[in-house]
């Protein structure tokens, strides 16, 4: 670079004097080169010398000598050295000075340099007007990088500017080297002759008085320059101070503020290492290798298997059993026993065992074992045919199971301890007509009278212990409606009124059963018939008289008709035999009425539809209350303060039947899906049981008076006979238990099986009506 | 379990029949696997020594071993009641029942609901309210009075009253003292009516013993030329609701009835009573002339003590000692009441519904007293009432009730009645239609026969040895069944 700098001759400024007079001192490698090698007194440097050419190096080598003085070391064994390991070497060689320093002799020297540096300054000015280079110009044009040394077995050295060859030196022109250092030596030269033999351009050049002064700095390992600081001034930039403007005025580049996607992928690596235990943390590491040298370390006990129950288990999951253990022989099995183990032989010839009942007085002299072979084959087949069990420790003996299995078994009652329910058929209520479907039974107060509504419009009264049929009421049909009776009840407080609900007309009948024309239901119903004379009704309930005939005895009898415009359902009478309900499913508002029959008047207690279809209705039996079952709901609606008291939910299916519990607290529905749910009022609004039992619709269901029995009656022709106990204290739930099933107790026609149930009111007998026209009886 | 045939058993056979019946007392070895037919064959091998001209073939014998009748092996049956095979054992023998015969049908209009025999006459009463009268002492059913409606409603039950100790007695007690005016016969009806009714000669005056006049009946009779007439004399008021059961005392001029309204009324006739009837029959016999209606007029009687403590119907009464009356109950109860007191004295609480009630007739002088009941679960149950009797009189309270248990039936008992002739024997029918009659000493029925199409509904014995069955095939059937004590012959 410094060449080329140099080469360029376009600087003028002082740093291009610099160069130019290192230049002069790189013109004259050879004699540094010279200088050097004679001091390292290289084997290769002294057959270079001597085949270049020896004399000449001889005198230099000599003239360097005197000049430096001082050993100057560099590996460099070219011939040429560059600005830059000159730099190198001076400073070395400034190093090497200021350990001299320490020795103290040149010191002076020193001082008189900085003198000398402080007279050269001024001189500087001149040095850099007039410049040296442009006297010397090269004639020599090969250039710097071919070595002179290929130019040594010719006569010219290079060509110059106009392709001449230079021819070498000789004679005259050349002052040989003996010449050269006589001359010195003669002082015709002078000890300070400048003039300095230039092999390249051959030619002799007399060094001006700056390039001597540059030569002798060098000498003295210091720059050749007196401009050139070489230990400016430290300024330190990246200081612990803030800066108070940026270094950079640029503004702060995107990638600063978002995360590293390097990094991420770097953390997802080791996160996965790490996971998978490729790599671990020291202290794992640590961990394991401890744990390792412990496990290896560690003593046990070699044979502590055998007496420990393996608890493994196979894998067809059977559990091994160890086969069971020989007894120890004891002091009985000793081939020479203590004498009180030896029996009398006279005593028991039969039972007598070799083994125990035989002493030797010495091992010597025991047979041997005759039985052996036998009782191992006998052992093997018991190891592999008799099935082994383990016995269980603790609590779980045979007794203590079967002990528990008898606790469990005893939270449910068996059937037979929760006597008396209906178990047997008894007698069979026969209806004249082929097969007419009866569609709901009701027993009388007194239990006495069972009353039946079938499909073809006709009321029977049979006498419960006789099955003889003692009335027939045909209802009067109006203009060809509906002609089936769908539901009687009987007056509850022991008149003789019937009600029975057919299509659109609620018939209340006076049943006659005292045999005197003074019965006491004729009474009430002439009572109300004589008020109804004299009033107007209610147009949506229209009350009439009708003559309603009886086939049986004859004759027809005065009875109250209530025409309600829409098709009944359903009618139960309130506990005290004045008022009762009827459903019409599709009446809206006025699908629950409540009749009066002292009055002849009738009542409508919601103003609004309760629920989509109204099923069925119950009164309370003691309270003022009116329960209304519609699809999927039961309400129970407190009559005197008007308002919901309860609502209850089914939860499958919609309901198709009801029944209240004697005591009100407890509802059974039957549903469509084969459900009969049990709610009770004190714990929720859900069922507290559901029982799945039929495998069809739940027709009816039914409480029993007073013992704790509920049935159910659906399409499968089964009649279902539970035990539902409701207790008085308020923390016992109710129990109930299945108890009989009362199979094919109909036969399913039409789709058609059980339609009704009916307990009789004293005994714990059940009345079941079908579909095919049967009412049986059940006794227990 | 076989017995072995090898084996055995020491008897020694005992009998009440009469000496030229008896073999000799000594011990016999026999087999212990010899049954009822083998020890009766014995019997008549024994006998045919001494009867050799008995041209009416073996004889049939029932055998009664430690108080029970044998039935299956004799080993078994000694084994069953834990006695030894290897002591002398006492056999008992008398004629078995005899197998039954064809029985003999009287047709009613509806179902029978009661009948009731006295000597060889037969009173049944119908579903229709009517009452009918039949002697069958001539072999076939003699029609004395055709159906007689005496009711509005079924007739439940019917008894024959005793009124005055006097009266024929004897052979001809059947027809005579029942005109004689000695006794009446009660209906009651499930319409709670109860009535009294003198049986007449019919176109006669029977002349009464005790001054009594006969009186001819009106136009309302059907009799024939030999028929006798009911004429209503008595009307019971007091029952509120359908009445079950009419029982009479064994003494005379008092019944008891029990039904619906779950009292025992006890009612009483005595003479002056009938004196009176007679002579209101006597008006009524004027005004019948007038175009009265017959039943309107009548002597009303009320009932003079009821006794209380049944809670469901009262299905059957019975009134075996004169101060004793006995009645069953729905409730699952049979109740004994001292009638003077008018006190309960004894209770049975059972586990069904009862139907039927009956006692042992000779309770008065035989000292055993044996009431027979049975239950809508067809089960027929024996007890003794008088162990709690002593219990109470002992202070102890209530003793154990043993009651022994009859099961066959498999419908409801509807009826059962004591033979009159022996203290062991009774007969139930049931609504299968089947009668059976029991012998005490056997768990199993003598002989279970099938006499109704329908339920059979009630039940009684002749003196004459006949059984007497109605039911709902509105037939009577007579079958011949003499039954002989024991002891007796």
């Amino acid at each position: 670079m410094v060449r080329r700098t140099g080469k360029r001759k376009e600087a003028s400024d002082a740093v291009e004097q610099e160069e130019v007079n290192v230049r002069a001192v790189e013109r004259s490698p050879s004699i540094s080169s010279s200088v050097e090698e004679e001091e390292e007194s290289s084997e290769e440097s002294e057959i270079e010398v001597g085949i270049d050419s020896g004399s000449d190096e001889e005198d230099r080598s000599e003239d360097t000598r005197q000049e430096v003085g001082s050993g100057e070391e560099d590996e460099e064994d070219k011939p040429r050295r560059s600005w830059a390991a000159v730099m190198d070497s001076d400073s070395e060689e400034e190093g090497s000075g200021s350990e001299e320093d320490t020795s103290g002799g040149e010191e002076e020297e020193f001082g008189t340099d900085e003198d000398e540096n402080e007279d050269e300054e001024d001189e500087e000015e001149d040095l850099a007007s007039d410049s040296s280079e442009e006297e010397r110009e090269n004639v020599n044009t090969i250039g710097e990088n071919i070595p002179l040394k290929w130019y040594e077995h010719e006569r010219h050295i290079g060509y110059d500017v106009e392709g001449k060859r230079l021819q070498k030196q000789t004679g005259e022109n050349k002052a040989s080297t003996m010449d050269f250092f006589l001359d010195k030596q003669d002082g015709t030269l002078g000890s300070k002759s400048n003039k300095v033999w230039d092999e390249y351009n051959q030619r002799m050049v007399e060094l001006t008085k700056e390039e001597m002064k540059a030569i002798r700095r060098i000498r003295k390992g210091m720059f050749p320059h007196l401009s050139v600081d070489p230990f400016p001034d430290l300024v330190p930039w990246a200081t612990k101070d803030k800066l108070h403007e940026p270094m950079v005025d640029l503004p702060e580049p995107k990638s600063r503020f978002l995360p590293s996607k390097w990094e991420a992928a770097k953390v997802v690596k080791l996160v996965r290492a790490m996971r998978k235990g490729w790599i671990k943390p020291p202290s794992e590491l640590e961990k394991e290798r401890k744990e390792k040298e412990e496990e290896s370390n560690k003593v046990y006990m070699l044979w502590s298997d055998d007496n420990k129950e393996a608890s493994w288990k196979a894998a067809n999951g059977l559990s091994y059993v160890p086969a069971t253990k020989f007894k120890l022989p004891g002091h009985a099995g000793s081939y020479n026993p203590p004498k009180e183990y030896l029996e009398d032989e006279n005593e028991d010839d039969k039972d007598m065992q070799i083994s125990s009942k035989q002493s030797f007085d010495c091992l010597r002299k025991v047979p041997a074992y005759d039985k052996f072979v036998n009782e191992q084959f006998e052992r093997c087949l018991d190891l592999y045919l008799c099935p082994r069990m383990r016995s269980r420790k603790g609590n779980r003996t045979a007794e203590n199971l079967q002990r528990r299995m008898a606790e469990q078994k005893a939270k449910l009652p068996k059937p037979s301890e929760l006597k008396p329910y209906p178990r047997k058929l008894a007698m069979e209520y026969e209806h004249d007509g082929d097969q007419v479907c009866v569609n709901s039974v009701c027993v009388d107060p007194s239990g006495r009278w069972l009353a039946t509504a079938a499909d073809d419009g006709v009321v029977r009264v049979f006498e419960v212990a006789t099955t003889r049929c003692v009335r027939k009421w045909v209802l009067p049909a109006s203009e060809k409606r509906e002609r089936k009776v769908t539901s009687i009840s009987w007056c509850p407080n022991g008149k003789d009124v019937l009600v029975a609900v057919r299509g659109h007309q609620i018939f209340a009948l006076p049943i006659l059963m005292a045999g005197s024309q003074s019965s006491s239901g004729q009474v009430l119903i002439n009572q109300s018939l004589a008020l109804l004379a004299g009033k107007e009704t209610n147009p949506k309930a229209k009350w009439s008289k009708t003559q309603v005939k009886e086939n049986l005895k004859g004759g027809a009898h005065d009875s109250v008709c209530i025409d309600l415009g829409k098709k009944a359902s359903q009618c139960s009478w309130h506990h005290k035999g004045d008022y009762f309900a009827t459903v019409c499913p599709s009446g809206n508002n006025m699908a629950v009425l409540v009749h009066q029959l002292s009055k002849c008047a009738t009542q409508t207690p919601f103003n609004k539809s309760k629920g989509n279809k109204i099923v069925s209705c119950e009164f309370h039996p003691s309270k003022p209350v009116l329960f209304v079952a519609s699809e999927n709901h039961v309400r129970a609606f407190h009559l005197v303060k008007q308002e919901l008291v309860a609502k209850l939910v089914s939860g499958s299916g919609s309901i198709i039947s009801m029944a209240v519990h004697p005591l009100g607290d407890n509802i059974i529905v039957g549903t469509t899906a084969e459900r009969v749910e049990w709610f009770d009022l004190d714990l929720s609004g859900k069922a507290y049981k559901v029982i799945r039992n039929h495998s069809n619709t739940v027709q009816d269901v039914a409480f029993h008076g007073h013992y704790p029995l509920f049935a159910s009656a659906s399409d499968d022709g089964q009649v279902h006979i539970f035990h539902g106990m409701v207790y008085n204290d308020f923390e016992t739930n109710p129990l109930i238990v299945p108890v009989k099933i009362l199979k094919n107790a109909h036969h399913v026609t039409g789709h058609l099986g059980a339609q009704s149930c009916c307990f009789h009111p004293q005994q714990p007998w059940i009345f079941t009506a079908g579909a095919d026209g049967k009412v049986k009886l059940y006794v227990n | 379990m076989e017995t072995d045939a090898s084996q055995k058993v020491l008897c020694r056979f005992v009998t009440k029949l009469p000496d030229e019946l008896k073999v000799p007392s000594t011990d016999i070895a026999l087999p212990s696997n010899s049954t009822r037919y083998g020890l009766s064959q014995t019997i008549n091998a024994l006998l045919s020594t001494a009867d050799e001209d008995d041209e009416e073939g073996p004889k049939v014998f029932d055998f009664l071993v430690s108080g029970e009748l044998l039935r299956g092996e004799l080993a078994r049956h000694l084994a069953k009641r834990g006695l030894s095979v290897e002591k002398t054992i006492v056999i008992e023998y008398f004629f078995a029942l005899e197998p039954p015969q064809p029985p003999k049908e009287l047709d009613l209009p509806d179902w029978v609901g009661a009948v009731r025999g006295h000597g060889d006459l037969l009173f049944s009463g119908s579903y229709d309210g009517g009452v009918s009268m039949h002697r069958t002492s001539s072999g076939e059913g003699e029609v004395l009075q055709g159906s007689k409606v005496a009711h509005s409603d079924s007739v439940s039950a019917l008894a024959v009253v005793k009124v005055s100790e006097e009266g024929p007695q004897g052979d001809d007690s059947s027809v005579s003292s029942m005109h004689g005016g000695g006794q009446i016969l009660v209906t009651a009806s499930k319409d709670s009516s109860m009535r009294g009714w003198f049986v007449n000669k019919a176109g006669g005056e029977a002349g009464g013993d005790g001054g009594k006049r006969r009186r001819k009946k009106g136009a309302g009779g059907k009799a024939g030329a030999t028929g006798l007439d009911l004429v209503q004399v008595f009307e019971f008021v007091g029952h509120t609701g359908g009445v079950e059961s009419v029982a009479s005392s064994p003494g005379c001029g008092r019944f008891c009835s029990g039904g619906w309204d779950q009292k025992v009324r006890v009612w009483s006739i005595d003479e002056e009573d009938i004196a009176g009837a007679q002579l209101n029959a006597a008006k009524k016999q004027k005004k019948a002339t007038e175009e009265l209606p017959e039943n309107t007029v009548s002597l009303e009687q009320v009932e003079t003590t009821f006794l209380e403590g049944h809670k469901q119907c009262i299905s059957s009464v019975c009134w075996p000692e004169e101060n004793l009356i006995c009645s069953a109950s729905w409730d699952c109860t049979v109740k004994c009441f001292d009638v003077s007191k008018g006190k309960m004295v004894s209770n049975l609480i059972r586990d069904s519904a009862l139907f039927c009630l009956d006692s042992s007739r000779d309770a008065g002088h035989s000292g055993s007293l044996s009431l027979a009941f049975g239950s809508a679960d067809g089960l027929v149950a024996v007890w003794d009432p008088r162990e709690s009797f002593r219990a109470k009189e002992k202070g102890t309270g209530m003793a154990l009730a043993t009651v022994k248990s009859f099961k066959s039936h498999k419908a409801v008992v509807a009826d059962i009645r004591w033979s009159p002739s022996s203290p062991f024997h009774f007969a139930s029918c049931d609504y299968d239609g089947l009668v059976k009659v029991w012998d005490m000493r056997s768990s199993m029925p003598l002989h279970s026969i099938e006499l109704h199409g329908d339920k059979a509904l009630c039940l009684d014995w002749f003196s004459a040895g006949t059984l007497a069955s109605g039911g709902a095939d509105r037939k009577v059937a007579l079958q011949g069944m003499a039954v002989m004590a024991g002891e007796k012959q």
